[in-house]
């Protein structure tokens, strides 16, 4: 059963065109790509361009793709009453449409391979007509090190004590003074019993971009890093360099302000911040990118299915596509609606924060709580930057998701079977 | 009267439809009641908006009754297992434009779950039967309104059903395709399949049915064999009962016309 409605929903694509249209578009991209940029000659430099431009522009497409297409197919099924007849035969009505899900992640997940296969080969082959040194794939991609959740105040973190900052300590806030730098050591090593990521550094305090300078030391060897730019309130990762992430021993994080004049950098201390070594391989980095942008998928097309089942086809489209620019601008909206109880007391202006605070609880808490975040979703971000994804990474993104997917199976299995399917909402 | 047990029980079947916030808007069906038989052909006749159709979908798992009892085969309308035993053509045609017929009944015989090689030869045997065989490769958004009606007898017809519920099955067919029709329900009845249609056209009903359920804003104005309702109401023709039970749009009282007045009956959608 579930076989013939995967191959009807195949065969529609097929016949349709868009899907393949946008396939094509896609690979033709992907192949124009090197022609048109001009990375460093590696082969990871080559993989980041790929991932940077090619990478976030297939995911951005077939989200499109994904949430459009159930829209307009389920619509177009209710348009020529389709449904009435299917709903006749001796199929389960959650079958026929846990079906049509699959079917288009499959579509979807077929389509992704194609475009990720095609980067990847194309920038071996490149690396090796370049005449690069041949590098394993793994040290592009998954042999970075990243710092994320807040920053820590535990006993596995010893502070300078030259740096006399155990008065804000207390306060669980520091302050980085313009032009000085902050030093956490960090006593983990490879062998770490806890060889996963975590931890996310989080700026806030004023919503002016602070510049920094971060640096990653191990051993006493090690150098600072690009300056960043963070935006208060915005997450930011550290890399550690490959060479740097393979030795054994202590390492160092030094947080360097570089603005002269700011000192409104605040950083959160309520967590432990555990720097540790990847210990995945490509396999399996590219195994959770691929589950979450599965994860992604599948978020999209429960609420196009949903929606379509429940709504007129142009209600449906509206309310999807506004719910997917929320989902994928949650972070820079969620900037500009910051959350007022998270602003320090002596920057708050007392009216103003009154009414974005109703603002704020009445409208994007519950929608921040509802709506996934998309960007978060997408891997690429985390490939190019050469992040390696965390199991905890993986499921915090992927608990993301449950609302909608907890939407879906409660329209499945308890409102579907008491919906009549003879009327047109 | 068959003595069997009925294919198809509905007892004081009550329909109303709501609007979103939960007020009643339309009382569809006021207290149906309709026992069918195997081998039994049955006619749902009745003017536009006289709930044939809402009986039907009831009948299908496709609407909920409001109150009242629909059963087919003795299970609920909505049980799985009694699906595949069920033949239903649409009033509507509804079929994927973008499949060509044969493709169109393989995917049902699939969801039937027919075995692979039984399916292509109930397939081809049907869309011969129907008379569509040399359009069965071209895609349905080609089809015209009766290519589509015959396609839609030949899905009802798959599964080889004990009961076949047709809405409007002549419905853009031409006189042969009329009589086909007639001559297949015919002989569905000889095999002792049971058949229900709703339908406008009411000489068709003289001529195949063995029982007539007169609708009218969902209540039952008349009910039991052909004769038998002439008898009771002194007529001698479908469409003299028709005009004397049912009142017309506006009238407060049934309009009664005779045989020298009478005037064709326009064929609308209900």
């Amino acid at each position: 059963m579930v076989s013939t409605i995967v191959f009807d929903t195949f065969r529609h694509a097929w016949r349709f065109r868009l899907p393949a249209v946008i396939a094509a578009l896609l690979l033709t991209l992907i192949s124009a790509l090197p022609r048109i940029t001009s990375g460093d000659g590696s082969l990871e430099g080559q993989l980041r361009l790929f991932l940077l431009y090619a990478g976030t522009i297939t995911v951005y497409g077939l989200s499109l793709l994904c949430v459009g297409y159930s829209v307009w197919f389920e619509g177009q099924e209710r348009f020529h009453r389709v449904h009435l007849l299917m709903h006749t035969r001796p199929v389960a009505r959650a079958t026929l449409l846990l079906s049509r899900i699959f079917a288009y992640l499959l579509m979807l997940f077929l389509i992704s391979c194609a475009c990720f296969g095609a980067m990847s080969w194309i920038a071996l082959k490149m690396g090796s007509e370049a005449g690069t040194e041949q590098m394993e794939m793994d040290a592009a991609l998954a042999r970075m090190v990243e710092v994320r959740d807040h920053v820590p105040l535990s006993p596995i973190i010893e502070l300078d004590p030259q740096e006399k900052r155990l008065e804000r300590q207390q306060q669980e806030v520091v302050t980085l003074e313009p032009g000085l730098s902050y030093p956490f050591t960090l006593p983990l090593t490879p062998q770490s019993s806890d060889p996963e990521l975590s931890g996310r550094l989080l700026t806030l305090g004023s919503s002016d971009p602070v510049e920094l300078r971060i640096g990653v030391l191990v051993n006493g060897r090690g150098a600072w890093g690009n300056v960043q730019t963070i935006v208060p309130g915005q997450e930011f990762r550290v890399r550690l360099p490959v060479e740097l992430s393979r030795l054994e021993g202590e390492k160092e994080l030094r947080l360097l302000q570089l603005n002269p004049d700011k000192k409104a950098l605040f950083l959160p201390i309520d967590k432990p911040l555990r720097l540790t070594h990847p210990s995945g391989s490509l396999g399996l980095n590219v195994l959770k990118a691929g589950l979450m942008l599965s994860l992604l998928f599948l978020s999209l097309l429960c609420l196009g299915v949903f929606t379509a089942q429940l709504l007129s086809p142009q209600g449906s489209l509206m309310v999807v596509s506004l719910v997917y620019l929320i989902g994928s601008f949650k972070g820079s909206i969620s900037n500009l609606l910051f959350p007022p109880s998270m602003i320090p007391e002596h920057l708050r202006p007392d009216e103003a924060v009154t009414v974005s605070e109703v603002f704020y609880t009445v409208t994007w808490r519950p929608l921040l709580w509802l709506v996934p975040d998309f960007q978060a979703l997408n891997p690429t971000v985390l490939l190019t930057n050469g992040h390696f994804i965390g199991w905890d990474t993986f499921l915090s993104e992927a608990t993301s998701t449950l609302p909608f997917l907890t939407l879906m199976a409660f329209y499945l299995f308890y409102f579907l079977p008491r919906q009549e399917r003879a009327v047109d909402p | 009267m068959s003595t069997s047990a009925p294919l198809v029980e509905v007892h004081d079947l009550h329909k109303v439809f709501s609007d979103f916030w939960g007020r009643p808007k339309v009382k569809a069906l006021q207290g149906i009641d309709l026992e069918l038989h195997p081998g039994e052909v049955c006619a749902l006749i009745g003017p536009n908006g006289s709930g044939k159709t809402t009986l039907v979908k009831i009948l299908l798992g496709l609407l909920f009754p409001t109150s009242g009892t629909a059963r087919v085969f003795g299970e609920p309308c909505y049980a799985l297992a009694s699906k595949a035993r069920v033949g239903f053509l649409a009033e509507e045609n509804c079929f994927y434009p973008h499949l060509s017929g044969r493709e169109t009944l393989d995917f049902y015989g699939k969801l039937l779950k027919l075995p692979g090689a039984a399916r292509k030869d109930r397939v081809t045997h049907l869309l011969r039967l129907t008379g569509i065989e040399d359009a069965a490769h071209r895609q349905i958004g080609e089809y015209s309104l009766g290519m589509l009606r015959r396609l839609g007898i030949a899905q009802a017809l798959l599964a080889d059903p004990e009961l076949l519920i047709l809405d409007e099955p002549t419905n853009g067919l031409d006189p042969i395709g009329i009589e086909d029709i007639h001559a297949l329900i015919l002989e569905l009845k000889a095999n002792q399949k049971t058949v229900l249609i709703c339908t406008h056209l009411l000489a068709e009903t003289e001529e195949i049915c063995d029982q007539i359920c007169l609708l009218n804003e969902g209540r039952t104005l008349a009910q039991g064999g052909v004769s038998a309702l002439h008898d009771e109401h002194g007529t001698q023709r479908m469409k003299e009962l028709f005009l004397k039970l049912v009142p017309r749009p506006g009238s407060p009282a049934p309009a009664i016309l005779t045989s020298e007045d009478e005037q064709p009956i326009a064929q609308t959608e209900d």
